[in-house]
């Protein structure tokens, strides 16, 4: 299903061509609900359409900056975890070409390994998405791929920043009949070396990070093959490989080091037959992380099917089957472990007029030992008047425990139940001449919530807790004149625990939710110069469950530059944290003051002259 | 009142027990008096803490290093020992031991020289005794072995590291014997203060902790046992002859930490939330109350002053935690919040 959603978003933004330099807002839901039959009514998405010039970033900066999401960040370039709409890091998925990404031992995914070079599409799925896209998506998901274009064309880039910041790109891309190809590689390294405060120390001395220094590489493939009209093949393989000194705490002498390496394979064939449509997918996906010397592997195996019907111009449905098969090699399982995660799913999209759009999912997931609940949801979008939608979702999630919340010796438990969550939501969509509004309000109860607690000697995970999630998410953009465009965004994240493990943590916001973000950009373009003004301030948040702890509210300024010459180079230089703000986004973990990037890029464009 | 009445009857008998001729000299300062309670804090959290309970006036004060100090004490609190006017804070993660005056709590030095994995301290004199775990490789492999740090307290310098056995945890001086608990063996090993030599090594059950002595001068060690292998025991050393006066098989895991009461003749122990005394003369442990209102007991301590048993919650490390006080019948006093995860508690003399 979320394949579908990535096509519309795909089909839509093809249509707006390739000049994207920043977040598209608002017109891609309302093509979803709209121009194209998709099945995430009342769902929010959003395009994140990263600008070539930033392919140095990874998918933590991408999301910090442009989403209403926070990252957990464990130091620069460190472990970046997930969080949406007041979730933890294992209630939100990474989904590459529609398959479940997420490290199956974890159940999450670190955010900092994906390099945006590797991706040309980043989309954002906001709230429960269960129904359409399986366990983990309670709090939201994010969506990466890569897109066919009839194009030839390299592009080379480089780049050079603050604390020994090396890196370069390549991409390419060919199309030639019926075949069309892209080709990218990438390759980062930094000393890391910032100076932070070192609060553990008497006078607080500024010291510098002596521990912290990454280098990583990726490379990705993708072919696509046009057997006829109606039969397209395509191949997507993705290496990435990235070693790590873990920054350490404030006042922390420990140093290991981690290496994580993710290779993806994917084989996809599509038919399309108008009235119908049918997908298919064969899949291998591979975890791999080294900490220290100690190694933990976690292969998954997917294989899915699914079919689209077109009943008339006003329903459709589609229906579909997954089969995974999930395995690890982790010593502290004592033993290697295989898992099969079966799902079956069914959609229907209905127009009854052209104001209204009605469209209900039901997903069942079979896994052994469990009994994930059947997981329905209901979408509709009304077309209030031209300039007015107004939408909403009601929705079940889910997520099954992780395999070290079950295998891990010791304390892994398998009797441990999946977590399940209710949730609504609402909002309205507003285009009025140069002015575009977008709120939503959403509402969920999440039940048998998991949480690791010690016992003599270990922790063990339990079904504790119960949730209660509500809040509000704006976002808005203004085209001030034809130069200058303002975008806004602003979440309000209630999530309160209705019960728990102590007393003193009921009624009390989770650790490591903002109750308040806002984050804008204000964006100017003139012929060969583009100014870029972004700053985000984020509310203090707690940092353990009966809220006595916290990190201060901070403030982040950037400025950006790009200088373009001809359609072939482009000059940019990014500035981060301008102000030089000191502040942390996980307990304890220094970030950076200030810092700069500089990047050249060239095109060369390889198409045969007319 | 009752408690009051029975400290000022004890106040005697304290005075002779710590064998002082005049008054005790201990430091001036708010914190002069009283209890101290070791929050580890979350690992690599680096909010690892102390607090200060005053049982005349049941008044807590939490964070007490960093407010005086104004810097945070670092990542994980394991142990504090007092001698004389200073206490010595064994700060684990961050490889130093911290020095104050703990009447005001204001810093007096940092002991980080050699220092790897510390864990305990002991002081005889002027001479600092730290256990060191040693360093580990990538596969947990022993890189520098474990080791005792032998710190001169006038300067705060190294002196010399005595090797230890496999994980040296609790360390104990008695006699002129420096007592070693190695953590990860099943043994006790006895060092000569003075000139460092091994005197001799008790054999015991696996996973000994923390070590006591009772009112007949032997040493009592609890040992954890191995993992899930319900074989923990309380074993008795002859500090003579290094020899095994007794051992208690407890048929479960009990924690490594243990204390013993004023008589010095009752020993506190606990496993999950179950709470042990041991008359020392008795066969077999008894239970004696089970912390129906605790996440995890992390910590036990023993106040000779009030005969009180304080034991600290962790609250499974995701908050404050607590710590309740009990009457040597089980039944609770009181409870009070303090840091994240109360490992241990220290009474002034």
């Amino acid at each position: 299903m979320s394949r579908l959603v990535l096509i519309a978003l795909m089909t839509f933004l093809a249509h707006l061509g390739t000049a994207q330099m920043d977040s598209v807002l608002l017109d891609d839901v309302t093509i979803v609900g709209q121009e194209w039959r998709g099945y995430a009514t009342g769902v929010k998405l959003r395009s994140l359409t990263p600008d070539s010039l930033s392919a140095n970033q990874s998918m933590a900066d991408l999301l910090q900056s442009n989403a209403l999401a926070y990252l957990k960040v464990y130091g620069n370039g460190q472990l970046a975890t997930l969080n949406i709409r007041g979730t933890g890091a294992s209630q939100n998925a990474i989904f590459w070409h529609g398959i479940n990404a997420n490290v199956t031992s974890l159940g999450q995914s670190d955010f900092s390994l994906t390099p945006i070079a590797l991706v040309d599409n980043v989309n954002l799925q906001y709230g429960a998405g269960s129904s359409l896209l399986g366990s983990d998506v309670i709090g939201g998901s994010v969506h990466i791929s890569s897109e066919r274009r009839e194009d030839n064309q390299l592009v080379v880039g480089l780049s050079q920043g603050s604390f020994g910041l090396l890196g370069g790109n390549v991409k390419g891309r060919f199309h030639s009949g019926r075949w069309s190809g892209a080709t990218r590689i990438f390759d980062q390294r930094a000393t890391n070396n910032f100076t932070y405060k070192n609060t553990s120390v008497v006078g607080t001395p500024e010291i510098e990070m002596e521990h912290a220094a990454f280098k990583q590489w990726g490379a990705a493939q993708d072919f696509w093959y046009q057997i006829n009209k109606r039969h397209q093949i395509s191949g997507h393989l993705w290496y990435q490989r990235m070693n790590r000194e873990i920054q350490p705490g404030i006042g922390v002498t420990q140093k290991d080091n981690q290496e994580d390496i993710t290779t993806r394979a994917l084989l996809q064939w599509s038919a399309d037959y108008n009235q119908h449509k049918g997908t298919l997918k064969v899949a291998r996906l591979q975890d791999r992380i080294d900490f220290n010397s100690d190694a933990s592997v976690m292969p998954r195996t997917y294989v899915s099917y699914e079919h689209e019907y077109f009943g008339s111009r006003n329903w459709s449905v589609r229906g579909g089957a997954n089969w995974q098969i999930l395995s690890a090699e982790i010593d502290a399982y004592q033993e290697d472990i295989s898992e099969n995660r079966n799902d079956i799913f069914i959609s229907l999209n209905w127009h009854p007029s052209n104001r209204w759009e009605v469209t209900g999912n039901l997903r069942q997931s079979f896994v052994p030992g469990f009994d994930p609940p059947l997981t329905p949801s209901l979408g509709w979008s009304y077309l209030v008047a031209d300039w007015l939608k107004w939408n909403g979702n009601l929705s079940r999630s889910y997520r099954v425990p992780t395999l070290n919340d079950r295998y891990w010796r010791p304390g892994g438990n398998i009797n441990l139940r999946p977590e399940s969550g209710h949730h609504a939501e609402t909002g309205f969509e507003i285009k009025h001449n140069s002015l575009m509004h977008q709120v939503s309000t959403y509402y969920g109860q999440v039940e048998q919530w998991i949480i690791w607690l010690p016992q003599e000697g270990f922790w063990a995970p339990e079904n504790i807790d119960e949730v209660e999630i509500y809040g509000l998410e704006y976002e808005g953009q203004w085209a001030i004149n034809s130069n200058l465009i303002l975008d806004l965004s602003y979440a309000l994240n209630h999530s309160i625990r209705l019960s728990g493990v102590s007393d003193s943590f009921v009624g009390r916001q989770l650790p490591y939710v903002p109750k308040h973000q806002i984050k804008s950009q204000l964006s100017y373009d003139f012929q060969w110069l583009s100014i870029g003004l972004n700053t985000q301030w984020v509310s203090r948040r707690f940092t353990n469950a009966d809220n006595s702890q916290e990190l201060d509210p901070f403030l982040l300024i950037g400025v950006n530059a790009t200088v373009k010459t001809g359609d072939k180079w482009q000059f940019a230089i990014s500035t981060e944290n301008i102000t030089g703000t000191q502040y942390q986004l996980m307990q304890n973990r220094a970030m950076p003051g200030f810092n700069y990037q500089f990047t050249i890029q060239h095109t060369f464009d390889l198409n045969s002259k007319p | 009142m009752k408690k009051l009445l029975a400290v000022l009857l004890l106040t005697p008998v304290l005075l002779w027990s710590c064998g002082d001729d005049d008054e005790p000299s201990g430091p001036a300062g708010e914190y002069a008096s009283g209890v101290f309670v070791i929050n580890e804090g979350n690992f690599g959290g680096g909010n690892a803490s102390i607090s200060h309970f005053d049982p005349v006036n049941s008044e807590v004060d939490n964070g007490i290093f960093t407010s005086v100090n104004g810097v945070a004490l670092g990542d994980v609190a394991q142990s504090m020992t007092l001698s004389g006017d200073q206490a010595y804070i064994v700060v684990n993660n961050s490889t130093k031991v911290e020095i104050v005056n703990y009447g005001t709590f204001t810093s007096t030095g940092t002991i980080s020289e050699g220092l790897a994995n510390p864990r305990y301290m002991a002081v005889n004199g002027t001479t600092g005794f730290i256990s060191n775990w040693g360093s580990f490789d990538d596969k947990f492999q022993q890189v520098e072995p474990p080791f005792i740090a032998v710190v001169d307290l006038s300067d705060n310098s190294l002196t010399t590291k005595v090797n230890a056995g496999s994980g040296p945890e609790h360390i104990f001086v008695f006699e002129g014997k420096l007592f070693v608990s190695n953590s990860f063996t099943n043994n006790v090993q006895a060092f000569d203060v003075e000139n460092y030599n091994l005197l001799g090594t008790t054999e015991l059950t696996q996973g000994p902790g923390q070590i006591v002595i009772d009112g007949d001068n032997n040493l009592w060690v609890v040992s954890a046992g191995s993992f899930g292998g319900n074989d923990g025991a309380l074993t008795c050393i002859n500090t003579s002859n290094y020899g095994v006066e007794r051992e208690v098989r407890l048929g479960f895991n009990p924690a490594s930490r243990l204390v013993v009461n004023e008589g010095d003749n009752t020993l506190y122990f606990y496993s999950g939330n179950s709470i042990y005394q041991f008359f020392t003369r008795d066969a077999e442990p008894a239970l004696l109350t089970e912390m129906s209102g605790f996440v995890g007991i992390y910590g036990i301590g023993y106040s000779d002053s009030e005969d009180l048993i304080y034991v600290g919650d962790a609250v499974g490390f995701a908050g404050e935690g607590k710590v309740a006080r009990l009457n040597t019948d089980g039944s609770v006093v009181d409870e009070f919040p303090v840091g994240v995860g109360p490992n241990s508690f220290v009474f002034t003399p």
